[in-house]
């Protein structure tokens, strides 16, 4: 177990290193920062002072080094644009991503699963297929345009929801956060309903792949042949063990949820971290993307650690290696 | 999706109100304003946007202020006199205290000369050579040479507080400022708000708004939405297709004023041109560069694309600056007029028109890339193949610069809030590379030796009036040479609720100072 | 024979499915409009010349104002929406099938050579993989579009570069198990060359599973390449996909120009929703685990 923990560590150190030296290199592409921060008519003198300002008056692996070096001391680099520390900017923004992505994973599981039991329980009730074809719909829509249709409808038209924004913020062991207020609540349905549509689709499906399985196992048919009523070898054989592959997806949606959260982020103007990669990416600052994305794998990493231990400690018969 | 969901709206719309009034209109007058995005800086020093700038001039004020209209009159300094032709004085205001209660002195304004001219921001002290404190009221401050407008460009410097900036280092000024402005900050949640309040010892007077809140919605579909669903009292850059939806609900209104933005094509001057496959550059002949003004139909884009909402510009600058010749216009020198844009074609042996590239944004200006598209379809008409070459602005501004080695056709847009052409004339149409700091965005390499010689004798004396007359006849010349396409002058477009007084600026930085709200 | 047997259930399976039925139907219909599109609307929306600024943002034909011309009625240049939904939807679905196929080559060869080969080369595919896989796709395509700007190709390169990886691994896996068995060990002693039992004995055996990843990969792929376009960093306006028409639609949504994003919206979702059914049927026949 430790052993494993050790390795999965050196698997992680080694990602984050390949990204930061492929987004240093990638970056060399893009247009110079420079010129998003001096004015247009800037004299060859002025911009010679603001890459000297901004540390760009260096060779791309001088810069590199640099980076390196700054990292060991754990400093993650300067904005070009805001002039704070890169990851400041990005933690100050991690909260209000979280607080969606959490939402939309809550409202996913809880519409998907189930609809998924039912339908893996009762794979040829026309309800079922009906589910199943509704799934695929979800699947087959762009996010952006449920944002869109979803504030058109609700927001401007039926006046329900507020169309953008956060709403009102509270303290709370140190980090901001608008789910412990009804205003907070008001303004996260819409963002959090679109970002979900997605992983919902995928988990319902997942739900109900696992359940065929399961119904399809000997064990089950032995409970039925028993006499155990088959409400309860629904729940109290399939569920527990359909769901092992559903704690899996959970890892992997979360890093989905958290890339689609820069569409959602900018439609609704939710102040999240997804909303500033958008923006550093038009104005081609360097440090912010290096660090987001640093961070970005981190989580998905982590996350997919506690879910390779979730499942070891649900599913007995897998052990990790 | 004509919904018809209007009885469901008024009731929502009567829950509302009754919650409204339930809540009792508080003393506080508190405003909502939608921005395009959120300030990135609080330290004027260390950048500039729009949105940033709207903040800066809440926060801090200048020496010089710049009225809504674009007049220059007395800010931080009370009077100013020229004491030779390259040396100013200015006399500071008595009584003026920063946020943190300090008093206003001259010190405060060397610290700020010093600093911009260490900052990102140096430009903006370009033409200012020395500066020293005289009098405990009075600052010194030197030009390289006679220069006219320096009250102009000091509008652009806002006055930190030397205490303030040294005890808390630079990063923090950028988050937590201290300036004499109406307004100091209470609250900044990034991306999701910033709140202002007034502050009560202000020298120009308490302001009449006692909280400002600022929020940033980027999409601008999503700003029209907040704006109609109450969330925001009133928006900037409303887009110009919600216009009409706006302006049909009753209790707003759509405000608009020509901004001093410019849209301009450049055109290539040089031998052979990156992007036309031809041993010579046809818009090098005057002719061509005429045809190529006649094909644009600048009102149809103004109607079409512009949803009626632009001004389609005379000349390089508009009526209200130094360096404008009353009576002149594109519009009339060359008036949309294929016939004539094809003779022309064919009189210079291009009847068969030729291909080249426009560069241009696609997220820059109002429009940008359907402006780009309507060019490429009016151009269709003389012969010549436009090809597009769109570019977010991360990209562009780098991609266009001078020497400009793979452009022909360059889009992009130009305004000068200091109100004189000179600086516009002396960076985009003096000859490149041989005087420093002239020339600099020439980027079709356009030369003219009488041009050339105009500008520089503009910039060497120091009576307005005299300035004023050299570039007209630069304006003269320059509209017979055609080295730039000027298209039109975007429209500032706001929307707000009719409970918001509030008149546009010139310069678009909304100061909640000029505004109030009606009870 | 073993190809045939299954081809014959899979045609009787499909004849008792009716979103099977469904699903090829819509793709069908897709394919046609992408090979004849051009040929069934009478404006080419490309061409410049044949647009006018005067005939913009009419309103579909049953409705008041609308022109005969322009059954879908036209966009801000006065472009014909169904012109551009039938060219957008050649682009969408060339760029889906294109970096499908493309991810699909690049993946497939580097799974064979990681699983017959094995030692270093497998470690390296395997661990840049891994690396990869840290990473949701969309946001990998989203920065390798940010870095070397837009345009079809880069689309394309960004795409590829995303996709590949699900088809080395799968490949990989299957090559493991196939190198096993006795038929391969058999061609081994005849003498027979490393390329020769590659594509001879292990490609065919490990194709199956990649049908249905290459089937719902192309749905994955065109709304990945919409939601670039959607944030500015896909395909040049000239040359509008389906997401870029119904991002440009958006601009207009609350003017009531609802019909240039309406209707491109409905394209793009009956486009992958059906590509997505037939995903699913193949799914259910392709893989008995979960017959």
């Amino acid at each position: 177990m430790f052993a494993y923990a050790v390795k999965r560590l050196i698997q992680m150190l080694v990602v984050l290193w390949a990204v930061s030296v492929i987004v240093f290199m990638m970056m060399s592409f893009t247009g110079d920062p420079v010129f998003m921060v001096v004015p247009i008519d800037a004299t060859d003198a002025e911009i010679a002072q603001a890459r000297r300002i901004l540390g760009l008056d260096r060779s791309l692996p001088e810069q590199y080094v640099l980076f390196l070096k700054n990292l060991l001391q754990g400093e993650f680099g300067r904005s070009y644009v805001f002039r704070q520390p890169a990851l400041d900017l990005i933690l100050e923004r991690l909260p209000a991503t979280l607080e969606i992505v959490l939402v939309a994973l809550l409202i996913a599981t809880v519409v998907a699963i189930p609809l998924g039991v039912f339908a893996g329980a009762n794979p040829q009730n026309p309800l079922s297929r009906l589910i199943m074809s509704g799934s695929l719909v979800g699947i087959s829509l762009p996010g952006f345009w449920v944002g869109m249709m979803l504030i058109f409808i609700f927001a401007v038209e039926l006046r329900l929801f507020p169309s953008s924004g956060r709403g009102e913020t509270v303290e709370f062991l140190g980090i901001r956060t608008s789910l412990l207020t009804a205003n907070g609540w008001h303004h996260i349905v819409l963002p959090a309903v679109t970002l979900s549509f997605g992983t919902l689709a995928i988990i319902l499906r997942i739900t109900r792949a696992g359940m065929m399985e399961v119904m399809r196992q000997d064990y089950i048919k032995f409970a039925r042949a028993k006499g155990v009523s088959r409400r309860g070898v629904l729940y109290g054989h399939g569920l527990r063990n359909g769901l092992i592959p559903v704690v899996t997806i959970f890892g992997l949606q979360l890093g989905d949820l958290i890339a689609f959260a820069t569409i959602t982020e900018t439609i609704f103007a939710w102040p999240g971290m997804g909303k500033l990669l958008i923006d550093s990416i038009y104005r081609a600052d360097r440090p912010v993307i290096v660090v987001y994305l640093m961070l970005v794998a981190l989580i998905f990493v982590v996350v997919n650690f506690i879910v390779d231990i979730l499942y070891t400690m649900i599913d007995p018969r897998i052990t990790v290696k | 999706m004509t919904l018809n969901l209007l009885p469901l709206r008024r009731l929502m719309a009567t829950a509302a109100l009754a919650l409204a009034l339930a809540a009792g209109s508080a003393d506080a007058k508190q405003l909502t304003v939608g921005l395009t995005a959120d300030a990135v800086h609080l330290d004027p020093q260390a950048g500039e946007e729009l949105s940033s700038n709207i903040m800066f001039y809440h926060i801090y004020d200048p020496l010089v202020r710049r009225t809504a209209d674009l007049e220059f009159v007395p800010g931080l300094a009370e009077s100013w006199e020229l004491v030779d032709d390259t040396t100013w004085h200015f006399r500071l205001r008595e009584g003026v205290t920063f946020h943190n209660g300090a008093e206003l002195t001259p010190r405060d304004v060397v610290f700020t000369l010093e600093r911009l001219k260490a900052s990102l921001m140096s430009s903006l002290g370009r033409n200012i050579e020395s500066f020293s404190e005289v009098d405990e009221r009075t600052v010194e401050i030197k030009t390289f040479q006679p220069y006219a407008v320096l009250p102009n460009d000091l509008a652009g410097i806002l006055i930190l507080n030397e205490a303030h900036v040294t005890e808390v280092g630079d990063e923090q000024v950028d988050l937590s400022p201290v300036g004499t402005g109406p307004y100091r900050l209470a609250n900044w949640s990034k991306e999701d708000r910033l709140v202002l309040e007034a502050f009560e010892e202000y020298w120009g007077g308490k302001p009449e708004i006692d909280t400002v809140v600022f929020r940033p919605i980027t999409n601008p579909a999503t700003r029209t939405a907040a704006l109609l669903t109450g969330e925001v009292d009133i928006v900037q850059d409303l887009s110009v297709r919600d216009v009409e939806r706006v302006a049909r609900e009753a209790d707003y209104e759509v405000i608009t004023r020509p901004s001093l933005l410019n849209l301009v094509l450049a055109l290539d001057f040089r031998d052979q041109s990156p992007t036309i496959p031809l041993d010579t550059n046809p818009m090098q002949d005057q002719r061509v560069r005429e045809a190529i003004t006649r094909a644009i139909d600048v009102e149809t884009i103004r109607v079409a694309v512009m949803n009626g909402l632009s001004t389609p510009s005379e000349q390089y600058v508009p009526a209200s600056h130094i360096g404008y010749l009353p009576g002149a216009s594109f519009r009339e020198m060359y008036p949309f007029d294929l016939e004539r844009a094809r003779e022309l074609m064919a009189e210079a042996g291009y009847a068969d028109g030729f291909k080249m590239t426009l560069d241009a944004t696609n997220n820059r200006y109002v429009n940008d890339q359907q402006i780009a598209q309507a060019l490429a379809q009016m151009l269709s008409q003389i012969g010549i193949e436009l090809e597009l070459n769109l570019m977010p602005r991360a990209n562009f501004f780098g991609y266009i610069r001078v020497p400009s080695d793979s452009s022909s056709f360059i889009m992009s847009g130009w305004d000068v809030p200091s109100g004189d052409a000179g600086s516009m004339y002396g960076a985009m149409f003096h000859t490149r590379d041989v005087r420093d700091a002239y020339g600099r965005v020439n980027r079709g390499a356009y030369s003219n030796p009488d041009v050339d010689a105009l500008i520089i004798e503009a910039d060497s004396t120091a009576d307005v009036r005299q300035r004023h007359e050299t570039l007209q006849r630069v304006t003269e010349i320059l509209m017979q040479d055609i080295p730039m396409i000027p298209v039109h002058y975007e429209q500032d477009i706001y929307a707000a609720h009719n409970r918001v007084q509030f008149t546009p600026r010139t310069d678009k930085f909304m100061w909640a100072f000029e505004m109030d709200i009606a009870e | 024979m073993a190809s045939r047997v299954l081809s014959s259930q899979l045609v009787f399976n499909w004849r008792r499915n009716p979103p099977a039925i469904l699903g090829t139907l819509v793709v069908l219909l897709c394919a046609v409009i992408v090979i004849a599109g051009p040929l069934l609307v009478s404006q080419n929306p490309y061409d410049l010349r044949q647009l006018s600024l005067l005939d913009s943002y009419k309103p579909p034909v049953w409705l008041d104002g609308g022109d005969p011309r322009y059954l879908l009625g036209t966009d801000g240049q006065g472009r014909d929406v169904m012109a551009s939904i039938v060219y957008g939807t050649r682009i969408s679905a060339m760029i889906g099938v294109t970096a499908m196929l493309m991810a699909c080559a690049i993946g497939t060869t580097l799974g064979l050579l990681a699983g017959y080969f094995g030692g270093r080369l497998d470690a390296l595919i395997m661990r840049v993989a891994d690396v990869q896989l840290s990473f949701p796709s969309m946001l990998i395509a989203l920065f390798l579009m940010s870095a070397f700007g837009t345009g079809i190709d880069k689309v394309l390169i960004a795409l590829t570069a995303v996709g590949w990886v699900v088809y080395a691994r799968t490949v990989r896996g299957s090559t493991l198990g196939e190198v096993q068995k006795e038929y391969v060990q058999a061609a081994h002693v005849a003498g027979l060359s490393h390329a020769k039992i590659i594509l001879r004995h292990v490609l065919p055996n490990v194709l199956t599973p990649l049908i249905v990843i290459a089937t719902v990969q192309v749905g994955t792929f065109i709304l990945i390449e919409a939601s670039l376009s959607f944030l500015g960093v896909g395909v040049p306006i000239t040359r509008p996909s389906l997401g870029l028409l119904i991002k440009n639609g958006f601009d207009v949504l609350f003017a009531g120009l609802w019909w240039n994003s309406v209707f491109p919206g409905l394209m793009i979702m009956a486009m992958v929703f059906g590509i997505n059914l037939m995903g699913d049927f193949l799914r259910d026949e392709l893989n008995p685990r979960l017959k």
